[in-house]
């Protein structure tokens, strides 16, 4: 499995701000992730190699994870994930090639692609990040009527 | 000077391996089997740009994507000289480079194993590592 994980990092004005309107504002940061998430998804899906042991298969396989809140690090961290690769592939390629297929498709430059390219997901994550901390403020400054949000 | 050019002129003296023989600005090519290259596969917008106002004196930091893969037929060895240049290169900067301030290079993870391709001289599977870099650079 290969994935993309975005993290807003040291915006600590922006999460100060999503954790004092409680659920409000993490429901506005979450929703705000997801949209970005499926931006990078929709981008991603015409970059996706067509691996001839696997035709069409990893395409398949990208999915968007839901946006979570967690405390992996010191403070708290919303992610979201854009994955390719797992248990799908398993069918066709059996379990020890799917384990690295899709990391070796989306890692290995070397590979000549008839369609799509390696950095499928990478690419468009990098393409995507840097607008992800104003979709969420405007997500905030939305679900406030414009007053919560600085 | 591209980024992969500029990292490999710096590695040559600090590495076994020899520019233009077993090292090389990549993509890797199909041989040695045994080798390392070093691939700039992507750049990103300048961050002061991209971050606004309050982080435009970064204006000069033009981000770099970089991967180095090493491949042997040996897995251990390709695992240990792949973990040779992550020691080399991260954290590296601010340095200057061909000519290039190098502000910082940071691995994006430790190296990972990228299996066995099925191309080897003697058509064995060579074992392959790589890590990803972000190196922040001057313009140039």
């Amino acid at each position: 499995v290969t994935a993309i994980r975005v993290e807003i990092e040291g915006a600590d004005e922006m999460l100060s701000e999503i954790e004092r309107l409680g659920h409000v504002g993490l429901v506005a940061a979450r929703d705000a992730m997801a949209a970005k998430a499926q931006q990078i998804k929709a981008k991603a899906l015409p970059q996706v190699p067509d691996d001839p042991e696997s035709p069409g298969l990893l395409k398949d396989t990208l999915r968007v994870y839901a946006p979570r809140t967690a405390s992996l690090k010191p403070g708290k961290t919303i992610f979201v994930g854009v994955v390719a690769g797992g248990r799908k592939l398993e069918k066709a390629m059996g379990k020890r090639k799917a384990n690295v297929s899709a990391i070796v498709q989306h890692e290995d430059l070397t590979l000549k692609h008839r369609k799509g390219q390696a950095k499928f997901l990478e690419r468009p994550g990098n393409d995507v990040a840097p607008s992800i901390p104003d979709a969420i403020m405007a997500k905030l400054d939305a679900a406030t009527g414009g007053m919560g949000a600085r | 000077v591209p980024a992969e050019a500029a990292l490999v002129t710096y590695l040559d003296p600090l590495v076994t391996e020899t520019a233009g023989t077993d090292l090389f600005e990549g993509p890797m090519p199909e041989f040695p089997d045994n080798c390392v290259a070093v691939a700039h596969y992507d750049s990103l917008a300048p961050e002061g740009r991209v971050m606004g106002a309050s982080l435009s004196d970064n204006a000069g930091l033009w981000p770099v994507a970089v991967q180095v893969m090493a491949r042997n037929v040996s897995k251990a060895t390709a695992e240990a000289r792949c973990r040779a240049y992550l020691d080399l290169l991260d954290n590296l900067g601010p340095v200057t480079l061909s000519g290039v301030l190098y502000h910082s290079c940071e691995a994006d993870g430790e190296p990972f194993n990228l299996g066995q391709d099925a191309a080897g001289a003697q058509g064995q599977g060579r074992w392959r590592f790589a890590f990803n870099l972000t190196c922040r650079k001057a313009r140039g």
